[in-house]
């Protein structure tokens, strides 16, 4: 009693630790590898952190969208928020630029400008005067006759893909939607942060207007949501299920609230753990953890069950201690299947390892320890002709093993049957809750505002911007031309670059008399082009990154662009291509092409390859454990049939469902693999005390993997394509599992005789 | 005696009868509905010892649509909604929010509207008979037009315009001449998708 109350007291501190500091979280990046290099994976995983991520367009229709962006910026919750271009920032943009003009001229080559590119300029500005904006163009014309500040204008239009202003709003190229551009101040997966700036935005909407928008965080929210409904759906309904079930086998409540105690126990200590170490407890952790600790219900099930036919004379520690190498085998092996996740390379699963690995630790200590007194003793009763009849068929088997082929035939058809249908699909959406409803309207957003529909992205790192902007302005002589290519550098060179600029037209003594010479040709009057003759010999003025961040364009010119990755200063150029732009960067110091689809892709391929070969490995380990318990292959063989059936057979199942198997069904089966050698042996233990503890453990293990199937079964129906890979797998595997059980204790009579 | 002195009466009743008035010429802009033209255009600047010079087409039609192609560009005015661009870019503003380049518009679509009431509201506007025509002078009232625009005038015969110079505050000066103008009916709508649109 004194243990019980001991589980008690620390089961209640760990539940106020729970209660008063639990962090529940749903961050997908948990989920993307982890690199102990400086590499493309890694960068992938900041910049799904980074401020870009954060960016969240809006489309509103029959509304004012002024008003809207105005509420946004109102509640506090956005670093910015444009919805077109200001007076103010036009002021900006011109007494940062135009001063500037010399450095930021867009010229190509080195040395002084030819004679030709003169001519060229100076007919260009004969057609710009003539253009629509001849009366802009006047302006600056006489100051700026090579057409720089012109051409930063133009680039500034053509940033802005396809849409139009009206009125300094912006507008979709059709006229019938206006756009507002933000970001939030809290990380897109930061759920609790997302709602809030959620409620505002809804809130935030005209009255009649329609909004459509698009940003990560309405899939991390919707993430967020579908796992915690799945959570609470699955843990009453499963909890429920239990407790029918138990209550209907054991005729009594005390069985069916025995067993919540182990389970109860170990999710405590497990989330207590999680908190603790990560700071916080993801939901698919907690989902798929909540679930593996349900396997713990098995230890408290195969105790009850042999109590129910035990001998009354027979104590429950004695019981217990009869059944404990069982468990304690069988838990080892589960622990070690888990285990394997912690080399996963995925924080994600790590703490899933983590959560699970020792929830089934504290279940099993809490079985071993605090169900022998807390339990009835005395009250057996012997099913004595189901036994028998069991023990009957059992014989029957073991004299005709044809039979066994009712046992599994079915898991092996499926096997077959399955096989060639089979096909893996390595993506990042396994693992992401989808909505027919939301991908549309994001690829409707994604469709009026012309954004590139995949996440590719070259980033450059330095020590210090300069040094970042002379790397982003390799890439781009390099993949200019490539489509949708956005990148700072249009508009912000680097200071090196600004001052090559300017020299090639101040240090150049024939610079003015053969631009006077081109001016003439083209029917200009070079006399009335004084103050631009007379900016050569000002001192220069020079743009840098730091004035933009304070000026009225930081949202607009750094934002989309700038950030702070690897410990460093980083600029993104996005573009659109169908290759590997890669090679193309090749000698551009720290300069990374990230695809992110395809990185990902990669990286589950490659964790799904090897947590293959860690399952195939820990096959092999527990063959051997097996072997060195008893002795015989052909037991130790059997001892794993029904794990090995059940995991193929469900595999087959889901490619004849025509689910693609993905990284999460690899880790359904390494579950199937755990309980089901779990089952095998307790199967194998049994037959060490006679017949009637063979079926006993046949109908413990028939229990164990019904309340299993129950709740991974649930699982399967989770929305979240992550929790039903497992759920389902894990749910048809132990089926199978069952199925095949009888023919390990029917063999192994006859090996015993 | 007395004959040639009638004659002279008459004469000079019809001659006093012919000569347009602001308002005469005004009104007959006011009933055209419609018109296209084409244009030539010459920017004459400080900047240039040639002018820049510009063809192109034009059409309007009551109460507040105009559009100009030259040169693959356009600028459209639908309402108080003028657009530039070409086929592939385009910028908008609502002209309602700039008061000078409203009044600049305001005062070229008044003229072709024949809407003197307007008209008068921003700018002083005389006429000037020349022969069987008349020039329009068109002097903003607004300082802030003013710096940008010093005057404008039209030119023309009845409610067809020959003529149009802007002078710009700086001393440049644009002159479009227009010919082939027809007044016509009212664009139907497929006329109006096709010809009323940026880079038509």
């Amino acid at each position: 009693m004194l243990r019980a109350l001991g589980f008690a007291l620390f089961a209640a501190l760990c539940g106020l630790f729970v209660a008063t500091r639990i962090e529940l979280r749903t961050p997908i990046t948990e989920f993307l590898p982890v690199g102990k290099q400086r590499d493309a994976i890694e960068l992938a995983r900041e910049l799904a952190n980074a401020p870009q991520a954060r960016t969240v367009a809006f489309t509103l229709q029959n509304g004012d969208a002024g008003q809207f962006a105005e509420a946004l910026r109102k509640s506090g919750l956005f670093a910015w928020v444009r919805g077109g271009v200001s007076e103010e920032e036009e002021r900006a943009f011109y007494e940062l630029a135009f001063p500037a003009r010399l450095g930021l001229l867009q010229i190509a080559g080195e040395g002084p400008l030819s004679d030709a590119e003169l001519a060229a300029r100076v007919a260009s500005l004969r057609e710009r005067l003539s253009g629509p904006w001849g009366m802009l163009e006047r302006r600056f014309a006489a100051e700026d006759p090579l057409g720089s500040f012109s051409a930063l204008l133009a680039a500034q239009l053509k940033t802005r893909a396809q849409l139009t202003m009206v009125d300094r709003q912006l507008v979709t190229s059709d006229g019938q939607w206006q756009v507002v551009f933000a970001a939030t101040k809290e990380s897109a997966f930061d759920t609790a942060a997302q709602q809030r700036v959620e409620q505002v935005i809804l809130a935030a909407v005209p009255k009649g207007a329609t909004l459509e928008w698009s940003g990560l965080s309405r899939y991390a929210l919707l993430g967020e949501k579908s796992v915690r409904g799945d959570i609470e759906r699955i843990s009453s309904l499963s909890v429920i299920g239990i407790f029918v079930l138990y209550l209907f086998v054991f005729r009594s409540l005390r069985e069916p609230l025995l067993v919540l105690l182990p389970i109860g126990f170990g999710c405590l200590v497990a989330t207590a753990a999680c908190q603790l170490v990560f700071g916080y407890v993801h939901g698919l952790a907690l989902a798929f953890g909540s679930s593996i600790i349900g396997v713990a219900e098995d230890f408290s099930t195969h105790y009850f069950a042999h109590r129910l036919v035990a001998p009354e004379s027979e104590s429950n520690d004695a019981l217990m201690d009869r059944l404990w190498p069982g468990m304690w085998l069988g838990a080892l092996t589960t622990v070690a299947g888990i285990s394997t996740l912690f080399a996963s390379g995925f924080r994600g699963l790590e703490q899933m390892a983590m959560f699970g690995a020792l929830g089934v630790v504290a279940a099993l200590i809490c079985t071993r320890y605090a169900l022998p007194p807390l339990s009835r003793r005395g009250v057996a009763h012997k099913d004595r002709p189901a036994l028998q009849a069991g023990a009957r068929f059992l014989d029957r088997m073991a004299a005709r093993p044809v039979l066994a082929l009712w046992f599994v035939g079915p898991s092996i058809l499926f096997m077959l049957a399955g096989a060639p249908k089979l096909r893996f699909e390595d993506s990042l959406k396994a693992l992401r809750t989808t909505s027919p409803a939301l991908d549309a309207e994001n690829a409707r957003v994604q469709q009026r505002l012309g954004l590139p529909a995949k996440g590719q992205v070259v980033v450059v790192l330095g020590d210090d911007d300069e040094q970042a902007l002379a790397r982003s302005e390799q890439v781009l002589q390099r993949l200019d031309g490539t489509l949708s290519l956005r990148s700072v550098s249009t508009l912000l060179p680097s200071l090196a670059t600004q001052r090559a600029r300017r020299a090639r037209v101040t240090e150049d003594a024939t610079f003015w008399p053969r631009l006077e010479a081109a001016l003439t040709q083209h029917g200009f009057v070079p006399a009335a082009f004084e103050p631009f003759a007379k900016a050569l010999h000002e001192p220069a003025v020079e743009l840098t990154p730091a004035e933009l961040a304070k000026s009225p364009l930081a949202s607009s010119f750094l934002a989309p662009f700038r950030a702070s990755l690897a410990g460093q200063v980083a600029y993104l150029t996005s573009v659109e291509s169908d290759h590997d732009l890669g090679p193309e960067l090749a000698g551009i110091p720290d300069a990374h092409y990230i695809d992110q689809e395809a990185l990902y892709s990669a990286a589950y391929r490659d964790f799904r390859t090897r947590t293959l070969w860690l399952l195939a490995v820990g096959l092999v380990l527990v063959l051997g454990v097996l072997l060195a318990r008893y002795r015989s292959p052909r037991t130790a063989g059997l001892g794993m049939l029904p794990a090995l059936l059940g995991a193929g057979a469900a595999m087959g199942v889901e490619a004849l469902r025509g689910v693609p198997a993905n990284l999460l069904h690899v880790i359904g089966v390494l579950l199937v693999l755990s309980m089901g050698v779990d089952y095998g042996i307790y199967a194998l233990e049994s037959q060490q005390h006679g017949a009637d503890d063979g079926v006993t453990t046949l109908g413990s293990v028939l229990l164990a993997a019904l309340t299993t199937v129950l709740s991974f079964g649930l699982l399967g129906l989770s929305d979240n394509p992550a929790l039903a890979a497992v759920g389902s797998t894990v749910g048809f595997g132990l089926v199978f599992t069952v199925l095949a059980s009888p023919v390990v204790l029917a063999f192994t009579r006859v090996e015993r005789r | 005696m007395r004959l040639l002195a009638i004659t002279l009466w008459l004469f000079a009743s019809v001659a006093q009868a012919e000569a347009p008035t602001l308002a005469s010429v005004l009104a007959e802009f006011a009933k055209v509905e419609a018109l296209s033209a084409k244009f030539h255009e010459e920017k004459t600047m400080s900047l240039l010892a040639t002018p820049i010079k510009l063809d192109g087409t034009m059409h309007y039609q009551k109460p507040r649509k105009l559009v100009r192609h030259a040169n693959k560009a356009s600028m459209l005015l639908d309402g108080n909604k003028l657009s530039f661009g070409d086929a592939k870019s385009s910028q908008s503003m609502d002209i309602a929010s700039q008061p000078a380049l409203r009044v600049l518009v305001d005062t070229y679509v008044s003229v072709l509207g024949g809407d003197l009431a307007a008209l008068q509201r921003v700018a002083t506007v005389t006429l000037e008979a020349q022969g069987a025509g008349y020039r329009i002078h068109v002097t903003p009232k607004d300082d802030k037009v003013k710096r940008l625009v010093k005057e404008m005038s039209f030119d023309g015969v009845g409610a067809k315009l020959t003529r149009m110079e802007l002078l710009d505050a700086n001393g440049d000066t644009t002159v479009t001449t227009f010919s082939a103008l027809t007044l016509r009916k009212p664009f139907s709508a497929a006329e109006q998708k096709q010809l009323f649109r940026i880079g038509g």
